[in-house]
């Protein structure tokens, strides 16, 4: 709710009317208008006519005091509907001149034009008193509501709002004779009891009102409004499932650095075999339930050489056998993915768990607070106030939790590390909506989509060179495309999700990726991969002529020399040789009809493709299951699985196993990236690629 | 295999006051300085293509600095853009930093470039004309230029795709961009900017990864590569473990390959060429398996052979004598794996070793010592 300060004035000088100097009013917003005059004879003051700013005015009241009831207090509310409005506000009093003329007008621009004044009372004081209480009946709105008072009263005392409410206007009349003050007062809380109290005593009159505040769409209704179609491969093994459940199945470890050994995890240095921090099945997720609460000290430290990881199922050997703990000779180069999709199979939790994903929304002001800080320069809050572009934009995030990622090299490579190229567990993917609206007191519509995948693909946007941004994650980058571009059941897009990866496309077929590598390249079967730079000051340029000094230097100061001339004859920038050794990634292979699979759907949708095993999402609210609570609704400030908006707090680790030899972080677990600002992100690339969304 | 790294990639097109970075890493994206929002025009060179004003003094894009920008030892630029005369300055900005610039100077084209340690090169269409005719940035017109350092012995200006000037020899490489970034549209103090409009900028550096990639390209059986893969997890452990000592070795190789290859394209185009063929040879059988092929290790020893007449001796490199002898090296060196199990490598290592006449000795005779 956004109250907008409008005017308040007053006139002095006998006259019959009061005009409001030029105010601007945004379209469809309640306006209210509170008017206190006083009549010259003391005689029964008029009541004011209103018009302005080409509104209808309706008046909700209209009230005396005085002995000679020589003094009013009324009431006016209107609403811009098709347009916003520019200019002054007139109160006429034909034919009875008044002694003063006192107005706060101020507006509302989130109230129901179906229902605006739910109810109102009125109170006068019977004598001169220290204070007025107007009393509202029972309130209309279950929650929605809005409590709005004026009190005039005759003396120029201060006067006090009551307890919780927050002044307006205070406007005071300092005429002799006629002296008095007009005071407006608001709350958004269930206060029945709409008073004033000031420090002498004076004749009052007040006017209370309870306004209806639009609902609109909660963010549990958007989420069902919007919920996805995920049509998955026939030969999937994993599907989003939810995370919680899966946190509270895993161990919790400590990592240093570098995080891709072995003698880093549990404790560097501390003797084998070495211990999670916390065991598996004891994580709390939320205080109070069973286990080791996940929020307190030290499991939740992230700081620069130090991060937490979860570990579900162990870790696999070169030679593809199980390897369940760190010891000193266990070797735990990859995620005992095999045994996670068991998991998922056998144990109860975790089978219940699955179809199920975490949404969020991400209203206007919410976007204005965290877009603000961009990153690295870019102000991806000048997007959201673009208003050619946008009125009142939100976001709203579907956040899906796999157990683990599948991401073999290309087709001739059957070793182990062609197998586990790019696999790993713990895998976060997300379908974000861009909502507008043209007032707050509409529905909103859907305007843009973003998808993740691994890298950028052409699928997503029709052969067109594609924007794409990454953050925390380079191997998971997002891209988006116009609404209108998805195929849909309803306000439920179709999205086809590739076999194993979990990259999510608005179309099915094979993507083609964009010529893009940006999680390091590998080479013979991915049995060599490339590094990122060492150390500051050993960037990657030297590092092959270092590999061939010091392989040179094993052999002495001659090999020294011989590995300098090695390194120079490769030193030289020459024609591309002709062979290239370079792997080929898989294209994701996406669901398509012939091949799909479980397809996961709103409850409200039936699914007609051929071949289609259609399970309804199983996402809800409130859930209790022995003792824990399960949401699908994100909370940042009660769930501290879930980073906090400033990434200073909640869980910012790793959702599942880190790994040996792992140079550039293609096989452990993902942390969860700021999905909202690789929305805007790429938003604003795509609106900066000409073309991109048409002419 | 890409030899060019792009960048930075403004449009100038899109949200006004919004300059995203469309390159692939996204570290360069554009902070409008003293720029309106009516300063984002919707067209540019072409409908819709949009393009950004700079029309007045102090205001300008600036990109922070970034790893994108470090190293950058050669550097590629093409900017389209159109400008008008300004009463009193014949000084127009395109580009500007601490590493490199590009200006327009009495309408002549401008580039200049610094290298570590201080020293400077400039190119003009003035003085370093390719052909009779001088090329002069006309007013008014939509206008492509690039702008081409390849880090070792050329710099080009291309206008309209069409050289127009250039200088040859062994050059230094780019420096990396300091801490103040790229100023875009006018130069650091603000003073001569454009008095026009710029459409595209796109800048490219030498991959820095090129010669990682170069290295892996081999095609090597499980066992080769598994010899290497753990040779490399080793060196990379060791790397870790002293980050100081692998600076040192670092600069110092950097160092000492730098010079080597400088003097030998100084030494001219005899030399230089002899090297090159040697190199493309090697790099042709490197790429291909085919290192212990005979004739390589007759061009090496040719080649060495070649640079001692020409009064190159690298075996006699300083930097390298001191760097194998320093304490950090011979306790990195303690921790590491031979490579004698990738026979190959081995017999190359003994070829240059042949090929210096005091080269290191083959696995085998190393073995024959031992016993």
């Amino acid at each position: 709710m956004a109250r907008i300060e409008l005017t308040n004035g007053r006139t002095l000088t006998p006259s019959d009317s009061g005009t409001t100097e030029n105010i601007v009013v945004p379209l469809k917003t309640l306006v209210l208008v509170f008017v206190s005059n006083a009549a010259t004879a003391n005689t029964l003051a008029s009541e004011p006519d209103i018009t302005g700013l080409g509104i209808v005015w309706s008046k909700v009241a209209s009230v005396t005091t005085g002995a000679a009831s020589d003094r009013r207090l009324t009431c006016f509310w209107g609403m811009t509907v098709s347009t916003g409005a520019t200019g002054q506000i007139t109160l006429n009093f034909p034919g009875q001149n008044q002694d003063f003329v006192a107005w706060s007008v101020f507006a509302y621009d989130d109230i129901d034009p179906s229902n605006a004044v739910a109810q109102f009372e009125i109170a006068t004081t019977s004598l001169p008193s220290t204070s007025i209480s107007v009393q509202l009946g029972l309130f209309v709105n279950a929650t929605n509501y809005l409590v709005v008072g004026a009190v005039m009263i005759s003396q120029p005392f201060s006067v006090n709002p009551g307890a919780g409410f927050t002044k307006i206007d205070e406007v005071p009349i300092n005429r002799p004779g006629k002296d008095g003050i007009l005071a407006t007062e608001d709350v958004r809380a269930r206060n029945a009891t709409v008073d004033w109290s000031w420090a002498g005593i004076a004749n009052a009159a007040a006017i209370a009102l309870e306004l209806t505040v639009f609902e609109g769409e909660s963010p549990e209704i958007l989420s069902r409004r919007f919920e996805p179609i995920l049509f998955f491969h026939k030969d999937e093994t994993f599907f989003p499932s939810d995370a919680k459940r899966y946190l509270e199945q895993s161990a919790l470890w400590r990592a240093e650095n570098p995080v891709d050994q072995k003698d880093s995890w549990g404790g560097k240095g501390s003797p084998f075999p070495r211990q999670p921090l916390i065991q598996h099945g004891s994580i709390a997720a939320l205080p109070g339930e069973p286990g080791t609460f996940l929020g307190s000290s030290p499991n939740l430290i992230h700081v620069d050489g130090e991060v937490r990881f979860l570990e579900l199922d162990g870790w696999r050997d070169k030679t593809n056998s199980p390897q369940p703990g760190v010891t000193q000779t266990s070797q735990n180069p990859y995620a005992n993915r095999e045994f996670v999709a068991k998991a998922y199979d056998i144990n109860p939790e975790l089978r219940d768990s699955k179809f199920w994903y975490h949404s969020e929304f991400y209203t206007t002001e919410r976007l204005d607070r965290l877009l603000p800080s961009g990153h690295d320069g870019l102000a991806l809050v000048g997007l959201i106030h673009d208003k050619t572009r946008f009125k009142n934009p939100a976001l709203f995030c579907y956040y899906l939790f796999f157990p683990a990622h599948d991401e073999p090299l290309g087709a001739g490579c059957n070793n182990i590390e062609a197998r586990e190229f790019a696999g790993f567990g713990g895998e976060w993917a997300c379908i974000a909506v861009l909502l507008d609206r043209e007032s707050k007191i509409d529905f909103f519509e859907p305007k843009f989509i973003g998808l993740t995948s691994r890298s950028p693909s052409t699928l997503l946007a029709g052969g067109a060179n594609p924007p794409f941004s990454f953050l925390e994650e380079p191997r998971c980058v997002m891209q988006v495309a116009q609404w209108e571009k998805t195929q849909r059941s309803g306000d439920h897009p179709k999205i086809f999700v590739g076999k194993g990866t979990h990259g999510l496309y608005i179309d099915s077929g094979n993507a083609g990726f964009h010529d893009v590598r940006l999680s390091g390249e590998s080479y013979n079967c991915g049995r060599l991969e490339e590094s990122p730079p060492l150390t500051e000051g050993l960037g990657s340029t030297i590092f092959a002529p270092f590999l061939k000094f010091v392989g040179g230097l094993i052999f002495g100061l001659p090999g020294a020399f011989a590995g300098l001339i090695w390194g120079l004859v490769e030193w030289a920038d020459v024609p591309e040789p002709t062979n290239v050794n370079l792997d080929e990634p898989l294209p994701d292979e996406v669901a398509t009809p012939g091949n799909f699979g479980k397809v996961v759907h709103p409850a409200d949708v039936s699914i007609t493709e051929t071949g289609a095993e259609p399970i309804p999402w199983k996402t809800r609210q409130d859930l209790e299951i022995g003792g824990r609570r399960y949401d699908f609704l994100v909370d940042r400030e009660r769930h501290v699985w879930w980073p906090s908006d400033d990434k200073t707090s909640g869980f910012r680790g790793r959702w599942g196993p880190i790994v040996e030899s792992d140079p550039n972080g293609l096989r452990r677990g993902m942390v969860f990236p700021s999905f909202h600002l690789m929305f805007f992100e790429s938003l604003a690339k795509a609106f900066a690629t000409p073309g991109f969304f048409g002419p | 295999m890409k030899t060019w790294e792009l960048i930075c990639h403004h449009t100038y097109a899109g949200v006004p006051m919004l300059i995203p970075d469309l390159s692939p890493s996204s570290r360069s994206h554009g902070i409008g300085t003293g720029l309106k929002p009516s300063d984002f025009l919707a067209n540019g060179a072409s409908p819709g293509s949009g393009s950004l004003s700079f029309s007045r003094a102090n205001s300008y894009v600036r990109i922070r600095s970034s790893e994108s920008w470090s190293p950058l030892v050669g550097l590629k630029a093409t900017v389209t853009f159109r400008h008008a005369p300004r009463p009193g300055s014949s000084l127009f900005t395109l580009v500007d930093s601490d590493a490199f610039q590009f200006q327009l100077r009495d309408d002549w084209v401008v580039a200049w470039f610094r290298s570590d340690p201080s020293s400077y090169l400039e190119i003009s269409t003035a003085l370093d004309a390719v052909g009779p005719q001088r090329y002069q940035a006309p007013y008014g017109q939509w206008t492509t230029l690039t702008f081409v350092h390849d880090g070792l012995s050329t710099v080009q200006i291309f206008a309209n795709g069409q050289l127009v000037a250039q200088q040859a020899g062994p050059l230094n490489p780019v420096a990396s961009l300091g801490s103040n970034g790229v100023f875009i549209g006018a130069n650091s103090s603000g003073d001569f900017w454009l008095n026009g409009q710029l459409d595209d900028l796109k800048i490219w550096r030498l991959d820095p990864r090129r010669k990682d990639r170069q290295f892996l390209n081999r095609p090597l059986d499980p066992d080769d590569a598994e010899c290497w893969r753990e040779f490399i997890e080793k060196v990379r452990q060791a790397l870790q473990a002293d980050p100081a000592c692998a600076r040192q070795i670092g600069s110092s190789l950097e160092e000492a390959l730098q010079r080597a290859y400088r003097s030998i394209l100084a030494k001219g185009p005899e030399t230089s060429d002899r090297f090159l063929h040697t190199a493309r040879e090697y790099q042709q059988r490197w790429s291909s398996g085919n290192l212990d092929d005979p004739a390589l290790g007759r061009l090496l020893t040719d080649l060495v052979a070649w640079l001692r007449l020409a009064g190159v001796s690298p075996e006699s490199d300083p930097t390298i004598e001191a760097l194998a002898k320093s304490k950090c090296v011979q306790q990195m060196i303690s921790q590491l794996p031979s490579l004698q199990c990738d026979p190959q490598v081995d017999r190359l290592l003994a070829m240059i070793g042949s090929a210096l006449g005091s080269g290191r000795p083959s696995s085998e005779s190393v073995r024959n010592r031992e016993v």
